[in-house]
Protein backbone atom coordinates (compact mmCIF):
# COMPACT_ATOMS: atom_id res chain seq x y z
CA UNK A 1 0.00 0.00 0.00
CA UNK A 2 1.86 3.12 -1.18
CA UNK A 3 2.69 5.52 1.54
CA UNK A 4 1.36 3.31 4.33
CA UNK A 5 3.79 2.91 7.18
CA UNK A 6 4.81 -0.53 8.36
CA UNK A 7 3.08 -0.02 11.65
CA UNK A 8 -0.05 1.86 10.76
CA UNK A 9 -2.12 1.04 7.70
CA UNK A 10 -3.94 4.27 6.93
CA UNK A 11 -4.18 6.98 9.45
CA UNK A 12 -4.17 4.95 12.65
CA UNK A 13 -5.02 1.35 11.84
CA UNK A 14 -2.36 -1.09 12.99
CA UNK A 15 -1.01 -3.59 10.49
CA UNK A 16 -0.22 -7.18 11.40
CA UNK A 17 3.46 -6.22 11.33
CA UNK A 18 2.78 -3.33 13.63
CA UNK A 19 0.97 -5.59 16.08
CA UNK A 20 3.80 -8.10 15.92
CA UNK A 21 6.43 -5.44 16.57
CA UNK A 22 4.50 -4.11 19.52
CA UNK A 23 4.09 -7.57 21.02
CA UNK A 24 7.76 -8.35 20.54
CA UNK A 25 8.61 -5.09 22.25
CA UNK A 26 6.46 -5.96 25.24
CA UNK A 27 8.03 -9.39 25.39
CA UNK A 28 11.53 -7.98 25.09
CA UNK A 29 10.78 -5.95 28.20
CA UNK A 30 9.79 -9.15 29.99
CA UNK A 31 6.13 -8.20 30.25
CA UNK A 32 3.53 -10.94 30.70
CA UNK A 33 0.84 -10.87 27.98
CA UNK A 34 -2.61 -12.34 27.66
CA UNK A 35 -5.66 -11.80 25.55
CA UNK A 36 -9.35 -12.43 26.03
CA UNK A 37 -11.88 -13.45 23.44
CA UNK A 38 -15.60 -13.99 23.09
CA UNK A 39 -15.04 -16.26 20.08
CA UNK A 40 -17.47 -14.49 17.82
CA UNK A 41 -16.68 -14.56 14.11
CA UNK A 42 -15.25 -11.06 14.11
CA UNK A 43 -13.08 -11.82 17.17
CA UNK A 44 -11.27 -14.50 15.24
CA UNK A 45 -9.21 -11.95 13.32
CA UNK A 46 -7.24 -10.93 16.39
CA UNK A 47 -6.93 -14.56 17.49
CA UNK A 48 -5.65 -15.53 14.08
CA UNK A 49 -3.14 -12.68 14.02
CA UNK A 50 -1.91 -13.65 17.48
CA UNK A 51 -1.65 -17.29 16.47
CA UNK A 52 0.69 -16.16 13.68
CA UNK A 53 2.79 -14.20 16.16
CA UNK A 54 2.89 -16.37 19.30
CA UNK A 55 0.54 -19.25 20.03
CA UNK A 56 1.57 -19.53 23.63
CA UNK A 57 -0.12 -16.25 24.62
CA UNK A 58 -3.02 -17.33 26.87
CA UNK A 59 -6.47 -16.65 25.44
CA UNK A 60 -8.98 -16.22 28.26
CA UNK A 61 -12.53 -17.17 27.40
CA UNK A 62 -14.86 -15.61 29.95
CA UNK A 63 -17.15 -18.54 30.60
CA UNK A 64 -20.07 -16.86 32.31
CA UNK A 65 -21.98 -20.14 32.40
CA UNK A 66 -24.66 -18.55 30.25
CA UNK A 67 -23.16 -19.12 26.82
CA UNK A 68 -24.92 -20.87 23.99
CA UNK A 69 -23.66 -24.46 23.68
CA UNK A 70 -22.86 -23.54 20.07
CA UNK A 71 -20.42 -20.87 21.28
CA UNK A 72 -18.61 -23.38 23.51
CA UNK A 73 -18.35 -25.84 20.65
CA UNK A 74 -17.06 -23.10 18.38
CA UNK A 75 -14.49 -22.08 21.01
CA UNK A 76 -13.18 -25.65 21.12
CA UNK A 77 -13.10 -25.90 17.35
CA UNK A 78 -11.20 -22.62 16.86
CA UNK A 79 -8.80 -23.45 19.68
CA UNK A 80 -7.89 -26.65 17.87
CA UNK A 81 -7.80 -25.04 14.43
CA UNK A 82 -5.51 -22.14 15.37
CA UNK A 83 -3.56 -24.10 18.00
CA UNK A 84 -4.46 -21.60 20.72
CA UNK A 85 -3.65 -21.69 24.41
CA UNK A 86 -7.26 -21.14 25.52
CA UNK A 87 -8.07 -20.82 29.21
CA UNK A 88 -11.65 -21.25 30.45
CA UNK A 89 -12.31 -18.50 32.99
CA UNK A 90 -15.23 -19.34 35.28
CA UNK A 91 -16.87 -17.16 37.92
CA UNK A 92 -15.84 -17.60 41.55
CA UNK A 93 -19.38 -17.19 42.86
CA UNK A 94 -21.37 -20.42 42.45
CA UNK A 95 -24.54 -20.12 40.42
CA UNK A 96 -26.87 -20.71 43.35
CA UNK A 97 -25.41 -17.64 45.05
CA UNK A 98 -26.33 -15.62 41.98
CA UNK A 99 -30.06 -15.33 42.62
CA UNK A 100 -32.02 -12.21 43.42
CA UNK A 101 -34.52 -11.58 46.20
CA UNK A 102 -37.23 -13.41 44.22
CA UNK A 103 -35.08 -16.49 43.75
CA UNK A 104 -34.52 -15.77 40.07
CA UNK A 105 -31.11 -15.69 38.43
CA UNK A 106 -29.59 -12.22 38.42
CA UNK A 107 -29.84 -11.59 34.70
CA UNK A 108 -33.62 -11.34 35.14
CA UNK A 109 -33.42 -8.29 37.39
CA UNK A 110 -29.89 -6.91 37.69
CA UNK A 111 -27.78 -7.63 34.61
CA UNK A 112 -25.02 -5.28 35.77
CA UNK A 113 -24.55 -7.36 38.88
CA UNK A 114 -24.73 -10.55 36.82
CA UNK A 115 -22.02 -9.25 34.45
CA UNK A 116 -19.97 -8.14 37.42
CA UNK A 117 -19.94 -11.61 39.00
CA UNK A 118 -19.50 -13.55 35.78
CA UNK A 119 -17.22 -11.31 33.74
CA UNK A 120 -15.67 -8.37 35.52
CA UNK A 121 -14.76 -10.03 38.81
CA UNK A 122 -13.06 -13.09 37.25
CA UNK A 123 -11.21 -10.86 34.77
CA UNK A 124 -10.13 -8.53 37.54
CA UNK A 125 -8.32 -11.47 39.14
CA UNK A 126 -6.57 -12.27 35.85
CA UNK A 127 -5.40 -8.69 35.42
CA UNK A 128 -3.38 -8.96 38.63
CA UNK A 129 -1.27 -11.70 37.07
CA UNK A 130 -0.32 -9.99 33.81
CA UNK A 131 1.21 -6.80 32.50
CA UNK A 132 -0.48 -6.47 29.11
CA UNK A 133 -4.08 -7.25 28.15
CA UNK A 134 -4.36 -7.55 24.40
CA UNK A 135 -7.97 -6.65 23.78
CA UNK A 136 -9.82 -6.73 20.47
CA UNK A 137 -12.25 -3.82 21.01
CA UNK A 138 -13.02 -1.70 17.97
CA UNK A 139 -13.93 1.97 17.97
CA UNK A 140 -16.86 1.39 15.62
CA UNK A 141 -18.59 -0.93 18.12
CA UNK A 142 -19.85 1.61 20.67
CA UNK A 143 -19.34 5.14 21.94
CA UNK A 144 -17.45 3.80 24.97
CA UNK A 145 -15.01 2.02 22.71
CA UNK A 146 -14.71 4.94 20.28
CA UNK A 147 -13.24 6.98 23.12
CA UNK A 148 -10.45 4.47 23.81
CA UNK A 149 -6.80 4.66 22.81
CA UNK A 150 -4.54 1.98 21.35
CA UNK A 151 -2.68 1.76 24.62
CA UNK A 152 -4.47 2.58 27.81
CA UNK A 153 -3.83 1.91 31.47
CA UNK A 154 -5.90 -0.64 33.38
CA UNK A 155 -6.03 -1.48 37.10
CA UNK A 156 -2.97 -2.95 38.86
CA UNK A 157 -0.58 -1.22 36.49
CA UNK A 158 -1.64 -3.39 33.57
CA UNK A 159 -1.61 -1.96 30.06
CA UNK A 160 -4.60 -2.50 27.81
CA UNK A 161 -3.35 -2.88 24.26
CA UNK A 162 -6.09 -2.41 21.64
CA UNK A 163 -4.54 -3.40 18.32
CA UNK A 164 -7.83 -3.65 16.45
CA UNK A 165 -9.17 -0.33 17.71
CA UNK A 166 -9.30 1.40 14.35
CA UNK A 167 -9.98 -1.57 12.16
CA UNK A 168 -13.29 -1.21 10.35
CA UNK A 169 -15.95 -3.85 9.84
CA UNK A 170 -14.87 -4.00 6.21
CA UNK A 171 -11.26 -4.74 7.11
CA UNK A 172 -12.39 -7.47 9.47
CA UNK A 173 -14.48 -8.94 6.70
CA UNK A 174 -11.59 -8.79 4.23
CA UNK A 175 -9.17 -10.45 6.63
CA UNK A 176 -11.67 -13.20 7.41
CA UNK A 177 -12.13 -13.79 3.71
CA UNK A 178 -8.43 -13.77 2.92
CA UNK A 179 -7.67 -16.40 5.56
CA UNK A 180 -10.96 -18.23 5.16
CA UNK A 181 -11.72 -17.99 8.87
CA UNK A 182 -14.68 -20.01 10.19
CA UNK A 183 -18.02 -18.45 11.11
CA UNK A 184 -19.86 -18.82 14.41
CA UNK A 185 -22.64 -21.37 13.78
CA UNK A 186 -25.39 -19.10 15.12
CA UNK A 187 -24.71 -16.42 12.53
CA UNK A 188 -26.46 -18.33 9.83
CA UNK A 189 -29.47 -18.49 12.15
CA UNK A 190 -29.70 -14.70 12.17
CA UNK A 191 -27.64 -13.74 15.20
CA UNK A 192 -25.29 -10.79 14.61
CA UNK A 193 -23.71 -10.14 18.00
CA UNK A 194 -23.48 -13.16 20.23
CA UNK A 195 -22.92 -13.06 23.96
CA UNK A 196 -24.68 -14.84 26.79
CA UNK A 197 -27.87 -16.55 25.72
CA UNK A 198 -30.21 -14.72 28.12
CA UNK A 199 -29.03 -11.30 26.93
CA UNK A 200 -28.70 -11.98 23.21
CA UNK A 201 -31.51 -11.43 20.77
CA UNK A 202 -31.87 -12.58 17.22
CA UNK A 203 -32.58 -9.42 15.28
CA UNK A 204 -35.80 -8.76 13.45
CA UNK A 205 -35.25 -7.07 10.08
CA UNK A 206 -36.07 -3.61 11.40
CA UNK A 207 -33.73 -3.78 14.41
CA UNK A 208 -30.27 -2.28 14.81
CA UNK A 209 -27.17 -4.27 15.60
CA UNK A 210 -26.84 -2.68 19.04
CA UNK A 211 -30.24 -4.15 19.92
CA UNK A 212 -28.86 -7.67 19.64
CA UNK A 213 -27.57 -7.37 23.20
CA UNK A 214 -29.42 -6.33 26.38
CA UNK A 215 -32.39 -5.37 24.24
CA UNK A 216 -34.57 -2.85 26.04
CA UNK A 217 -31.88 -1.73 28.47
CA UNK A 218 -29.61 1.29 28.38
CA UNK A 219 -26.78 -1.14 29.11
CA UNK A 220 -24.36 -1.42 26.19
CA UNK A 221 -21.23 -2.71 27.91
CA UNK A 222 -20.67 -5.46 30.43
CA UNK A 223 -18.21 -3.71 32.73
CA UNK A 224 -15.05 -5.15 31.19
CA UNK A 225 -14.58 -1.99 29.19
CA UNK A 226 -15.93 0.47 31.70
CA UNK A 227 -14.61 -0.84 35.01
CA UNK A 228 -11.40 -2.61 34.04
CA UNK A 229 -9.86 0.47 32.51
CA UNK A 230 -8.31 3.64 33.81
CA UNK A 231 -9.67 6.65 32.06
CA UNK A 232 -6.68 8.98 32.02
CA UNK A 233 -8.70 12.16 32.02
CA UNK A 234 -10.13 11.09 35.36
CA UNK A 235 -6.91 9.98 37.00
CA UNK A 236 -5.57 12.40 39.55
CA UNK B 1 -18.19 -48.36 39.19
CA UNK B 2 -19.15 -45.21 41.08
CA UNK B 3 -22.37 -43.49 40.17
CA UNK B 4 -23.96 -40.14 40.90
CA UNK B 5 -27.71 -39.74 40.43
CA UNK B 6 -29.11 -36.21 40.38
CA UNK B 7 -32.72 -36.26 41.47
CA UNK B 8 -31.94 -39.63 43.01
CA UNK B 9 -34.66 -39.26 45.65
CA UNK B 10 -37.36 -38.50 43.10
CA UNK B 11 -40.01 -40.59 41.38
CA UNK B 12 -37.69 -42.38 38.94
CA UNK B 13 -34.56 -41.86 41.05
CA UNK B 14 -35.85 -43.81 44.05
CA UNK B 15 -36.53 -46.90 41.96
CA UNK B 16 -33.33 -46.52 39.94
CA UNK B 17 -31.15 -46.18 43.03
CA UNK B 18 -32.75 -49.27 44.60
CA UNK B 19 -32.03 -51.24 41.43
CA UNK B 20 -28.47 -50.00 40.97
CA UNK B 21 -27.64 -50.81 44.59
CA UNK B 22 -28.27 -54.48 43.83
CA UNK B 23 -25.89 -54.62 40.87
CA UNK B 24 -22.52 -56.18 41.83
CA UNK B 25 -20.50 -53.96 39.48
CA UNK B 26 -21.87 -50.86 41.22
CA UNK B 27 -19.60 -49.99 44.12
CA UNK B 28 -20.96 -46.62 45.16
CA UNK B 29 -24.04 -44.50 44.52
CA UNK B 30 -24.23 -40.82 45.39
CA UNK B 31 -27.78 -39.52 45.53
CA UNK B 32 -27.60 -35.80 44.75
CA UNK B 33 -30.96 -34.20 45.40
CA UNK B 34 -32.32 -30.98 46.88
CA UNK B 35 -35.55 -32.68 48.06
CA UNK B 36 -37.56 -29.97 46.33
CA UNK B 37 -40.55 -32.29 46.58
CA UNK B 38 -40.78 -33.10 50.23
CA UNK B 39 -40.70 -36.80 49.52
CA UNK B 40 -38.52 -38.82 51.85
CA UNK B 41 -39.52 -42.31 50.83
CA UNK B 42 -36.12 -43.22 49.43
CA UNK B 43 -34.89 -42.92 53.00
CA UNK B 44 -37.63 -45.03 54.62
CA UNK B 45 -38.88 -48.62 54.72
CA UNK B 46 -35.94 -50.49 56.21
CA UNK B 47 -32.51 -51.22 54.79
CA UNK B 48 -32.32 -51.56 51.01
CA UNK B 49 -30.33 -54.38 49.45
CA UNK B 50 -26.91 -52.87 48.86
CA UNK B 51 -27.68 -49.96 51.18
CA UNK B 52 -24.08 -49.66 52.30
CA UNK B 53 -23.14 -48.38 48.84
CA UNK B 54 -25.53 -45.43 48.96
CA UNK B 55 -24.60 -41.96 50.12
CA UNK B 56 -26.80 -38.86 50.13
CA UNK B 57 -25.81 -35.28 49.34
CA UNK B 58 -28.46 -32.65 49.77
CA UNK B 59 -27.46 -30.27 47.04
CA UNK B 60 -28.77 -28.40 44.09
CA UNK B 61 -27.79 -28.25 40.45
CA UNK B 62 -26.85 -24.58 40.62
CA UNK B 63 -24.29 -25.25 43.36
CA UNK B 64 -21.32 -25.23 41.00
CA UNK B 65 -18.82 -25.92 43.75
CA UNK B 66 -20.90 -28.59 45.46
CA UNK B 67 -21.26 -30.41 42.16
CA UNK B 68 -17.54 -30.43 41.54
CA UNK B 69 -16.93 -31.92 44.96
CA UNK B 70 -19.70 -34.49 44.57
CA UNK B 71 -18.29 -35.65 41.23
CA UNK B 72 -14.94 -36.62 42.65
CA UNK B 73 -14.05 -40.17 41.51
CA UNK B 74 -17.45 -40.66 39.87
CA UNK B 75 -17.57 -42.78 36.68
CA UNK B 76 -21.21 -42.50 35.64
CA UNK B 77 -23.75 -39.71 36.04
CA UNK B 78 -27.50 -40.13 35.74
CA UNK B 79 -29.04 -36.70 35.39
CA UNK B 80 -32.68 -37.03 36.43
CA UNK B 81 -33.11 -33.85 38.47
CA UNK B 82 -35.55 -31.44 36.90
CA UNK B 83 -38.34 -29.11 37.59
CA UNK B 84 -41.15 -31.11 36.09
CA UNK B 85 -44.25 -30.05 34.30
CA UNK B 86 -47.81 -30.22 35.37
CA UNK B 87 -50.69 -29.91 32.92
CA UNK B 88 -51.22 -26.40 31.64
CA UNK B 89 -48.19 -25.12 33.53
CA UNK B 90 -47.43 -22.10 31.45
CA UNK B 91 -46.52 -19.67 34.17
CA UNK B 92 -43.10 -18.72 35.44
CA UNK B 93 -40.97 -19.98 32.60
CA UNK B 94 -37.85 -18.78 34.36
CA UNK B 95 -37.97 -21.52 36.98
CA UNK B 96 -37.94 -24.22 34.32
CA UNK B 97 -35.05 -22.43 32.63
CA UNK B 98 -33.20 -21.98 35.87
CA UNK B 99 -33.19 -25.66 36.77
CA UNK B 100 -33.56 -27.63 33.56
CA UNK B 101 -31.50 -25.41 31.28
CA UNK B 102 -28.95 -23.57 33.40
CA UNK B 103 -28.81 -26.25 36.08
CA UNK B 104 -27.99 -28.82 33.41
CA UNK B 105 -25.37 -26.46 31.94
CA UNK B 106 -23.81 -26.16 35.38
CA UNK B 107 -23.68 -29.94 35.80
CA UNK B 108 -22.12 -30.32 32.35
CA UNK B 109 -19.40 -27.80 33.25
CA UNK B 110 -18.61 -29.75 36.40
CA UNK B 111 -18.60 -33.06 34.51
CA UNK B 112 -16.16 -31.61 31.96
CA UNK B 113 -13.66 -31.14 34.75
CA UNK B 114 -14.24 -34.61 36.25
CA UNK B 115 -13.34 -38.24 35.64
CA UNK B 116 -16.86 -39.15 34.50
CA UNK B 117 -16.89 -41.55 31.56
CA UNK B 118 -20.60 -41.92 30.92
CA UNK B 119 -23.44 -39.43 31.16
CA UNK B 120 -27.12 -40.35 30.98
CA UNK B 121 -29.74 -37.63 30.71
CA UNK B 122 -33.49 -38.16 30.92
CA UNK B 123 -34.96 -35.67 28.50
CA UNK B 124 -38.61 -35.62 27.54
CA UNK B 125 -40.67 -36.76 24.58
CA UNK B 126 -42.28 -33.35 25.03
CA UNK B 127 -39.40 -31.80 23.06
CA UNK B 128 -41.16 -32.84 19.83
CA UNK B 129 -44.16 -30.64 20.59
CA UNK B 130 -47.43 -31.30 18.80
CA UNK B 131 -47.24 -34.24 16.40
CA UNK B 132 -49.50 -35.52 13.65
CA UNK B 133 -47.52 -38.72 13.26
CA UNK B 134 -45.36 -40.55 15.79
CA UNK B 135 -42.07 -38.65 16.08
CA UNK B 136 -38.83 -40.54 15.70
CA UNK B 137 -35.38 -39.29 16.67
CA UNK B 138 -34.97 -37.55 13.31
CA UNK B 139 -38.13 -35.48 13.71
CA UNK B 140 -37.03 -31.89 14.37
CA UNK B 141 -37.95 -30.92 17.93
CA UNK B 142 -40.52 -28.18 18.26
CA UNK B 143 -41.28 -27.80 21.96
CA UNK B 144 -44.30 -25.75 22.96
CA UNK B 145 -44.12 -25.54 26.74
CA UNK B 146 -41.60 -23.83 29.01
CA UNK B 147 -40.80 -27.24 30.42
CA UNK B 148 -40.11 -28.84 27.06
CA UNK B 149 -38.08 -25.88 25.80
CA UNK B 150 -35.91 -26.03 28.91
CA UNK B 151 -35.39 -29.80 28.56
CA UNK B 152 -34.33 -29.35 24.95
CA UNK B 153 -31.82 -26.65 25.88
CA UNK B 154 -30.56 -29.06 28.53
CA UNK B 155 -30.04 -31.62 25.76
CA UNK B 156 -27.95 -29.15 23.78
CA UNK B 157 -25.63 -28.65 26.72
CA UNK B 158 -25.39 -32.38 27.43
CA UNK B 159 -24.65 -33.15 23.78
CA UNK B 160 -21.52 -31.06 24.05
CA UNK B 161 -20.03 -33.84 26.16
CA UNK B 162 -20.45 -36.44 23.44
CA UNK B 163 -17.01 -36.14 21.78
CA UNK B 164 -15.27 -36.88 25.10
CA UNK B 165 -17.73 -38.85 27.22
CA UNK B 166 -20.20 -41.57 26.28
CA UNK B 167 -23.41 -39.59 26.35
CA UNK B 168 -26.97 -40.88 26.30
CA UNK B 169 -29.98 -38.65 25.93
CA UNK B 170 -33.28 -40.42 26.43
CA UNK B 171 -36.46 -38.67 25.36
CA UNK B 172 -38.76 -40.39 27.80
CA UNK B 173 -42.48 -40.77 27.52
CA UNK B 174 -44.79 -39.81 30.34
CA UNK B 175 -43.82 -42.14 33.18
CA UNK B 176 -46.51 -44.02 35.11
CA UNK B 177 -46.76 -46.73 37.72
CA UNK B 178 -45.97 -47.28 41.35
CA UNK B 179 -42.72 -45.99 42.78
CA UNK B 180 -41.87 -45.67 46.47
CA UNK B 181 -41.58 -41.94 45.84
CA UNK B 182 -44.86 -41.28 44.10
CA UNK B 183 -45.79 -38.47 41.77
CA UNK B 184 -49.48 -37.95 41.47
CA UNK B 185 -49.25 -35.06 39.02
CA UNK B 186 -48.38 -37.37 36.11
CA UNK B 187 -51.57 -38.12 34.23
CA UNK B 188 -52.01 -41.88 34.62
CA UNK B 189 -50.98 -41.83 38.26
CA UNK B 190 -53.38 -39.04 39.03
CA UNK B 191 -56.18 -40.90 37.27
CA UNK B 192 -55.43 -44.06 39.22
CA UNK B 193 -55.52 -42.12 42.47
CA UNK B 194 -58.75 -40.32 41.63
CA UNK B 195 -60.38 -43.51 40.32
CA UNK B 196 -59.50 -45.50 43.41
CA UNK B 197 -60.18 -42.94 46.10
CA UNK B 198 -62.62 -40.45 44.60
CA UNK B 199 -64.35 -42.56 41.97
CA UNK B 200 -64.29 -39.52 39.77
CA UNK B 201 -61.54 -38.52 37.34
CA UNK B 202 -60.89 -34.95 36.21
CA UNK B 203 -59.95 -34.65 32.56
CA UNK B 204 -58.46 -31.66 30.75
CA UNK B 205 -59.45 -31.02 27.14
CA UNK B 206 -61.56 -33.46 25.16
CA UNK B 207 -59.63 -36.49 26.33
CA UNK B 208 -58.92 -37.53 22.76
CA UNK B 209 -55.30 -36.30 22.92
CA UNK B 210 -52.78 -39.07 22.35
CA UNK B 211 -49.74 -39.33 24.61
CA UNK B 212 -46.73 -41.62 24.74
CA UNK B 213 -45.93 -43.41 27.96
CA UNK B 214 -43.44 -45.68 29.64
CA UNK B 215 -43.90 -47.71 32.80
CA UNK B 216 -41.67 -46.87 35.77
CA UNK B 217 -40.29 -50.43 35.85
CA UNK B 218 -39.36 -50.22 32.19
CA UNK B 219 -37.62 -46.91 32.48
CA UNK B 220 -35.63 -47.98 35.53
CA UNK B 221 -34.67 -51.25 33.84
CA UNK B 222 -33.62 -49.31 30.74
CA UNK B 223 -31.59 -46.75 32.65
CA UNK B 224 -29.82 -49.37 34.73
CA UNK B 225 -29.33 -51.46 31.58
CA UNK B 226 -27.28 -48.71 29.94
CA UNK B 227 -24.42 -49.77 32.20
CA UNK B 228 -24.21 -53.17 30.51
CA UNK B 229 -25.86 -52.93 27.10
CA UNK B 230 -23.64 -52.91 24.00
CA UNK B 231 -24.99 -49.54 22.99
CA UNK B 232 -23.37 -46.43 21.58
CA UNK B 233 -24.17 -43.04 23.02
CA UNK B 234 -26.79 -40.97 21.23
CA UNK B 235 -30.26 -39.52 21.46
CA UNK B 236 -33.00 -42.12 21.78
CA UNK B 237 -36.72 -42.22 22.37
CA UNK B 238 -37.77 -44.23 25.39
CA UNK B 239 -41.47 -45.02 25.20
CA UNK B 240 -43.49 -48.20 25.15
CA UNK B 241 -47.15 -47.17 24.65
CA UNK B 242 -49.07 -44.46 22.86
CA UNK B 243 -52.70 -44.13 23.92
CA UNK B 244 -55.28 -41.42 24.36
CA UNK B 245 -56.20 -39.96 27.70
CA UNK B 246 -59.68 -41.38 27.24
CA UNK B 247 -58.21 -44.87 26.64
CA UNK B 248 -56.70 -44.65 30.12
CA UNK B 249 -60.10 -43.78 31.54
CA UNK B 250 -61.76 -46.65 29.66
CA UNK B 251 -59.30 -49.14 31.09
CA UNK B 252 -59.81 -47.80 34.59
CA UNK B 253 -63.57 -48.09 34.18
CA UNK B 254 -63.11 -51.80 33.67
CA UNK B 255 -61.33 -51.98 36.99
CA UNK B 256 -63.41 -49.51 38.96
CA UNK B 257 -66.97 -50.16 37.78
CA UNK B 258 -68.71 -47.18 39.35
CA UNK B 259 -66.14 -44.72 38.01
CA UNK B 260 -67.26 -41.36 36.67
CA UNK B 261 -65.24 -38.76 34.87
CA UNK B 262 -65.64 -35.05 34.53
CA UNK B 263 -64.33 -33.01 31.61
CA UNK B 264 -63.53 -29.63 33.02
CA UNK B 265 -62.61 -27.77 29.83
CA UNK B 266 -63.78 -29.86 26.94
CA UNK B 267 -63.91 -26.92 24.58
CA UNK B 268 -60.14 -27.28 24.35
CA UNK B 269 -58.84 -29.81 21.90
CA UNK B 270 -55.23 -30.54 22.74
CA UNK B 271 -52.71 -31.65 20.15
CA UNK B 272 -51.39 -35.16 20.07
CA UNK B 273 -47.92 -35.90 21.35
CA UNK B 274 -47.02 -39.21 19.81
CA UNK B 275 -43.55 -40.63 19.93
CA UNK B 276 -42.39 -43.69 18.08
CA UNK B 277 -40.86 -46.42 20.20
CA UNK B 278 -37.35 -47.23 19.14
CA UNK B 279 -37.59 -51.02 18.86
CA UNK B 280 -33.85 -51.46 18.60
CA UNK B 281 -33.22 -49.57 21.83
CA UNK B 282 -36.09 -51.24 23.64
CA UNK B 283 -34.64 -54.61 22.69
CA UNK B 284 -31.09 -53.69 23.68
CA UNK B 285 -32.31 -52.41 27.02
CA UNK B 286 -34.71 -55.29 27.44
CA UNK B 287 -37.85 -53.26 27.85
CA UNK B 288 -41.17 -54.32 26.52
CA UNK B 289 -44.74 -54.33 27.72
CA UNK B 290 -44.59 -57.51 29.78
CA UNK B 291 -48.30 -57.29 30.51
CA UNK B 292 -51.35 -55.49 29.14
CA UNK B 293 -52.03 -51.92 30.07
CA UNK B 294 -55.01 -53.05 32.14
CA UNK B 295 -52.78 -55.39 34.13
CA UNK B 296 -50.35 -52.50 34.67
CA UNK B 297 -53.18 -50.46 36.12
CA UNK B 298 -54.40 -53.39 38.18
CA UNK B 299 -50.93 -53.85 39.67
CA UNK B 300 -50.81 -50.18 40.44
CA UNK B 301 -54.21 -50.15 42.15
CA UNK B 302 -53.16 -53.16 44.19
CA UNK B 303 -50.33 -51.10 45.70
CA UNK B 304 -52.74 -48.51 47.07
CA UNK B 305 -53.57 -49.00 50.72
CA UNK B 306 -57.39 -49.15 50.50
S1 LIG C 1 -24.47 -10.79 29.52
FE1 LIG C 1 -26.36 -11.29 30.63
S2 LIG C 1 -26.17 -13.42 31.31
FE2 LIG C 1 -24.13 -12.71 30.65
S3 LIG C 1 -23.15 -12.12 32.53
FE3 LIG C 1 -24.10 -10.26 31.66
S4 LIG C 1 -26.19 -10.15 32.50
FE4 LIG C 1 -25.36 -12.19 32.94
Amino acid sequence: MPGASKVFLFWRQMTVEGIRDQIYQYQAKGLRLFTSSSFQSHSLVLLHILSRIDRTIPVYFINTGYHFPETLQFRDYVTELFGLNTVDLKPEVPRFMQRDASGNLLFTSDPDHCCYLNKTQPMDAVLREYDVWINGVRADQSAVRAAMKTEQPAPYGTIRFHPMLDWTAKMIWQYRKEYNLPTHPLEEKGYVSIGCEPCTRRLDPDMQEREARWYGLKKVECGLHTELIVNESKTP
Amino acid sequence: MKILVTGGAGYIGTELVSRLAQMPEVKKIVVYDNLSRPNYNLFLGGKLAGHEKIKFIKGELLDSRGLRLALKDIDVVYHLAARVTTPLAHTDGHLYEQINHWGTAELVYAVEESTVKRFIYTSSAGVYGATTEPADENTPPNPTTFYAVSKLRGEDHVRRLAPRIETFIFRCGNVYGYSRSMRFDAVINRFAFEANFLKRITIHGTGSQLRSFIHIDSITRALAGVLQAPLNGGTYNLVTRTISVMDVVDELKQLVPDLEFILINQHMRFSHLMVKSNEFINKQLNIHNSCSFREDLQNFLSRLSF
